[in-house]
């Protein structure tokens, strides 16, 4: 039962705390709403121009001044959600392993690492990923797809380094520090007691994790993976780098691609008129397709949820939690 | 004895009118007769229509080769026959024929006055040099007048309170600005601090149309739709310096300075030409062995100068190109390219991938050390790209240039000439709002273009300079730039 | 029994799969580490974190007026979006089902993928062209527009994590829901949180578009909050892709000093954590 149905207690000493609360959610409202409202008066010429063409064409030619989406939005899905495959399990197992498994003088300094890379600017993930991670794809991995899984349309050749598959690991890597360190600190704040309470039941470790731990802090993974993938949807600059920049639906991973920030980031500079309304364009329709992954994620978390009592309600009534935190709040 | 005679009148009376007429003349044709005097400024040679003359054992110069060279404001009082010169707060007149000349108004003798020869006005050398806090040296057994700037000849005032400038645009000549922007505000006292971001050039187009930056830089010249956003007239190009852009390729086995063609060129990047020993490529490279490599098309991803000269030159020399892409500052690339960001980018994936094929600035490939192509120009010879290559390239087109100076140098005519070469504009409003913002503009741009302060630095970089022909209209355009009306430059 | 041990070697496997994806991880974030630091060392001394950037081919040169235009405006965005994310966050947490909140929460979530261009391009719009001028403030206030989100974010999972038998205790015991969400909830929730901020000051504190859109760059100090300023990614940026070596030294110079300062940051928080926890 949430606590604000709670009239029992004295409501003397709240003041103007309550409104300032609320006016700092509506403000959050307000500001998306004026960015979307600003996006959207520039967007408006392209879609007068092109309308629902945009989204079904796929040419992007700033001379003929004619621009079409689907590559950009394409890229910008597939790129991020195999980033979000490769980083998710990634980081939720990093954030298992920093928060039970590891040893204590290991996790603080583990921790750190993790999130010392989210400082890291996206220019030098994108320079890193340049000379460093693409000369050892091309030759290492990319060769041995090639080679080996040339046959199969998705990994066809040739393995030039950069492509999609080198922007999704670059992807990964950037959104890493953000799906471990929320994560962790949400598998931190489980209950100790609901975990004696599993090893009191002969479970082990694991079962306790698989069990308790990853249920009780569902919720807050995927937050931890929504945000990862709200970063992986909005960078450009290391992506720009890495993924070879061509306005095409890519045949094959190795191939070069495009996403919308990319795209938007390349040609931002020099873009006028028509061409910038286009790019704002894209960037109205990443703001959908941001706005769909979410839905969809709170529909399969509440879908799920639904069998396993929510969190809160679990702890709810347990009236140890009560006692340890009289005791460890101490 | 009759004819002896009148043979040695004859001879005695033209002695004597030669002597008469020798004593009569004007000094000057005996310096004309003399080695022609030159003068250095800071070991440049300056040059002006009037050559200088000695009077009296003294250089006598035209009035605005010294004055300009040395960065003063020119006035000419004609009911006076007043010249004075004004630099730094340093107010110098000088009255023609007159031995008195004033300095802040404190007077000082004259050994030679200020004179009018043949519709020049011409003012003693060393006097005003070193009024305006130059050094004057004379080296009379190569006839050259040397002026050495010194930190206080250097020194400008072209404004009277500390002033700082938000501009930005065009990455390319982005390095050279950073030196000139440095340079200009250790000489301006009080200083003047100019900002230029490195944004791209529509990002430049952009603020100078919505006023939030002072003047603009960019790599590609208003299009006419751009231009009709402001009253005719309104946004001047005023070009600074020029450059190349090298081809450059990666192929095992193959050093610098393979050849190639227009054709070839547009053909690889029209996807034509996809392997290395093609044999329109091994046809204009004899004795080159080429290996059977797949050409990978490399090309910037962002938006950019470079590409917009790059797709320039290809849509000159090339139909297809033309009509299946077309030049701007980012194109729709047929077949299957790399898209690499920057030129450092674009250096990085050439020297990486094997058979690959990019263009970058010259001062990047350099810098990169990768190997440049030669191209064949419209003289039909094979030229590297170089500095030298650049300045040829302009020089043949000086003539055709439009009076608002938007132009393309690409293709150049003449024998010398490296094909793909560029200018690099500063956007400047001709009527400014804000008087002290057009001094400072108006005095950074003389001083860096017409009095030529930037080459030394542009040299270091790769960059080539203007023609004297350009800076010349530069001048022109410079002195249309106003403030309600009123000219800042006189 | 034989069950037990299947189930126990399922486990083991399972825990090896966490310890495996976190060398992973380690080794790959030790690997950009390393790189940073094996690039940027070399011009890393105090000339170079104290004075101006100087032209290319000039010796020496820093990133003095980036450090300090940096400090400025990621500190001024954290100083705006802390209070505002927080409270954002305790609305959330508090009226967990409200109208407001529901549309908040997508409202805000939408705002964590929007890309950073975009938001530079919202405050340029709003702020930088009706002013007529490119300000350190504007570059604060768009660092803080990054921020919000993902300080919101986080801190309405970790006050979601504060057990419900807290708050009714502490209401229980007379207190309003002002100061047990004041006294109670926030710092039972403080490690979370600094670990939602630092995210965000962290990530703020390396963006580069949003910055370029609205402070611009500056090769001098800055003098007031009304003018363009340098920050570390904008220079970065600039220099990495520069063709000249002594640039692209610098560049990395001073990603290596973005990186340590953030470090130092992080253990200060942590070590400030780590002491009130003792002291309470």
């Amino acid at each position: 039962m949430p606590i604000t149905k709670q009239p029992t207690c004295p409501q003397n000493g709240e003041g103007v705390f309550p409104y300032l609360t609320a006016a700092a959610a509506a403000l959050i409202l307000l500001l998306t709403g004026s960015i979307l409202l600003v996006v959207l008066w520039g967007a408006w010429p392209a879609w007068q121009a092109f309308g629902p063409a945009f989204l079904t064409t796929s040419i992007w030619d700033p001379v003929q001044n004619l621009y079409g989406s689907t590559p950009a939005v394409f890229g910008t899905l597939i790129t991020s959600l195999l980033a979000l495959a490769l980083a998710g399990p990634l980081g939720i197992g990093t954030a298992i392993f920093l928060s039970e498994l590891a040893p204590p003088w290991l996790k603080k300094p583990a921790s750190f690492t993790v999130e010392l890379l989210a400082a890291v600017p996206s220019v030098v993930f994108g320079l890193w990923g340049l000379f460093v991670l693409a000369p050892w794809f091309r030759v290492g991995p990319g060769q041995f797809l090639e080679n080996n899984l040339g046959f199969l349309p998705l990994f066809q050749g040739p393995s030039l380094g950069i492509g999609v598959l080198t922007a999704s690991l670059v992807l990964a890597m950037m959104i890493l520090p953000t799906i471990t360190a929320i994560s962790r600190e949400v598998i931190r704040a489980v209950p100790q007691e609901l975990r004696e309470a599993m090893f009191a039941l002969g479970s082990t470790r694991w079962e306790m994790i698989a069990k308790v731990v990853l249920p009780t802090s569902k919720v807050g993974i995927t937050g931890a993976l929504l945000l990862g993938l709200g970063r992986s949807f909005g960078e450009a600059i290391a992506v720009t780098m890495v993924i070879g920049n061509a306005n095409i639906i890519p045949s094959s991973l190795l191939a070069p691609a495009q996403t919308i920030a990319s795209l938007i980031v390349n040609e931002f500079p020099e873009a006028f008129d028509l061409q910038l309304s286009a790019l704002l364009l894209l960037g109205l329709l990443l703001f959908i397709i941001t706005l769909a992954v979410n839905m969809m994620a709170i529909w399969l978390v509440h879908r799920t949820t639904m069998e396993i009592p929510n969190s809160r309600e679990k702890r709810h009534g347990k009236k140890r939690t009560l006692r340890r935190f009289f005791s460890n709040g101490q | 004895m009759m004819n002896k005679k009148t043979t040695f009148s004859r001879i005695f009376t033209v002695l004597i009118s030669l002597a008469i007429l020798v004593s009569l003349l004007p000094t000057a044709v005996f310096a004309q007769t003399r080695r022609p005097i030159s003068i250095e400024f800071d070991g440049r040679g300056v040059t002006g229509d009037v050559s200088p003359i000695i009077v009296g054992g003294r250089t006598l110069v035209p009035m605005r080769i010294i004055f300009e060279t040395l960065g003063a404001d020119l006035n000419w009082d004609s009911p006076t026959r007043t010249v004075s010169g004004h630099k730094a707060g340093r107010v110098i007149n000088l009255v023609i024929g007159s031995r008195t000349a004033t300095i802040d108004g404190r007077s000082v003798a004259l050994e030679q006055p200020a004179q009018i020869s043949r519709g020049r006005t011409l003012v003693p050398l060393r006097f005003v040099g070193e009024a305006l806090g130059a050094r004057v040296e004379w080296d009379s057994a190569r006839a050259i007048v040397h002026i050495s700037s010194t930190d206080a000849s250097r020194r400008r005032t072209p404004v009277d309170r500390a002033l700082r400038l938000t501009t930005g645009g065009a990455s390319f000549p982005f390095p050279l600005y950073t030196r000139l922007v440095t340079e200009y505000r250790r000489i301006t006292e009080p200083a003047v601090t100019i900002d230029y971001a490195s944004v791209g050039s529509g990002a430049g187009i952009r603020g100078i149309l919505a006023r939030t930056f002072d003047f603009a830089g960019t790599d590609a010249p208003l299009t006419d739709e751009q231009m009709a956003q402001v009253a005719p007239n309104q946004l001047l190009h005023i070009p600074t310096v020029m450059g190349a852009v090298a081809v450059t390729y990666n192929v095992s086995g193959v050093g610098n300075g393979l050849r190639l063609t227009p054709d070839v060129l547009a053909d690889i990047y029209l996807g034509v030409i996809v392997k290395w020993n093609d044999t329109r490529i091994t046809a204009i490279n004899p004795g080159v062995q080429l290996p059977d490599q797949r050409i990978t098309v490399v090309r910037r991803s962002d938006s950019s100068g470079t590409t917009f000269i790059f797709t320039d030159y290809l849509s000159e020399v090339s139909e297809r190109w033309q009509r299946e892409v077309g030049k701007a500052t980012s194109v729709r690339w047929p077949g299957t390219t790399v898209g690499a960001h920057g030129n450092a980018g674009v250096a990085a994936q050439v020297s990486q991938l094997p058979g690959a094929i990019g263009y970058v600035e010259l001062s990047t490939a350099i810098a990169s050390k990768l190997n440049m192509a030669q191209l064949r120009n419209r003289a039909g010879h094979f030229i590297a790209p170089t500095v030298d290559a650049t300045s040829t390239a302009a020089a043949g087109l000086v003539q055709e240039m439009p009076k608002d100076m938007r132009t393309s140098l690409v293709n150049s005519p003449g024998a010398g000439a490296y094909p793909i070469v560029g200018l690099t504009w500063i956007l400047v409003y001709r009527d400014q709002t804000d008087l002290a913002k057009a001094r400072a503009i108006v005095d950074f741009l003389r001083w860096a273009v017409v009095e030529r302060n930037l080459e030394p630095f542009a040299a270091d970089l790769f960059y080539a300079p203007l023609p004297e022909g350009v800076i010349t209209r530069v001048r022109q355009q410079l002195q249309t730039i106003n403030h309600n009306g009123q000219a800042i430059l006189r | 029994m034989a069950s037990k041990k299947l189930r126990k070697t399922t486990g083991y496997l399972l825990e090896f799969a966490c310890l495996l994806a976190a060398l992973l991880v380690m080794l790959a974030l030790c690997l950009i580490l390393y790189y940073i630091f094996r690039r940027g060392i070399a011009a890393v001394n105090i000339p170079f974190l104290t004075s101006l950037p100087t032209p290319v081919g000039e010796p020496g040169g820093g990133i003095g007026n980036a450090l300090i235009g940096s400090a400025i405006m990621v500190g001024l965005g954290s100083l705006l979006a802390i209070p505002f994310g927080i409270s954002a966050a305790i609305y959330l947490d508090q009226n967990p089902k409200s109208k407001l909140a529901t549309a908040t929460r997508f409202a805000n979530r939408v705002l964590t993928g929007v890309p950073s261009l975009i938001i530079g391009l919202f405050v340029f719009t709003v702020l930088v062209l009706r002013t007529g001028n490119y300000s350190a403030l504007a570059g604060s206030i768009a660092l803080a527009v990054m921020m919000i989100p993902i300080i919101t974010l986080s801190a309405e999972e970790m006050l979601r994590l504060v057990p419900n038998s807290l708050r009714e205790a502490s209401l229980a015991l007379g207190a309003s829901k002002k100061q047990t969400v004041l006294m109670l909830i926030l710092p039972a929730a403080t490690g979370g949180l600094v670990v939602g901020i630092m995210l965000a000051v962290a990530l703020a504190a390396g963006q580069t578009a949003p910055v370029l859109l609205t402070a611009l760059t500056s090769r001098f100090w800055l003098e007031n909050l009304n003018q363009s300023s340098a920050s570390l990614p904008v220079l970065i940026y600039t220099y990495a892709s520069s063709p000249f070596p002594d640039w692209q030294e610098q560049a990395w110079g001073a990603a290596l000093v973005l990186v340590t300062t953030i470090l130092i940051l992080n253990v200060t928080a942590q070590l400030f954590i780590v002491a009130r926890n003792r002291r309470l």
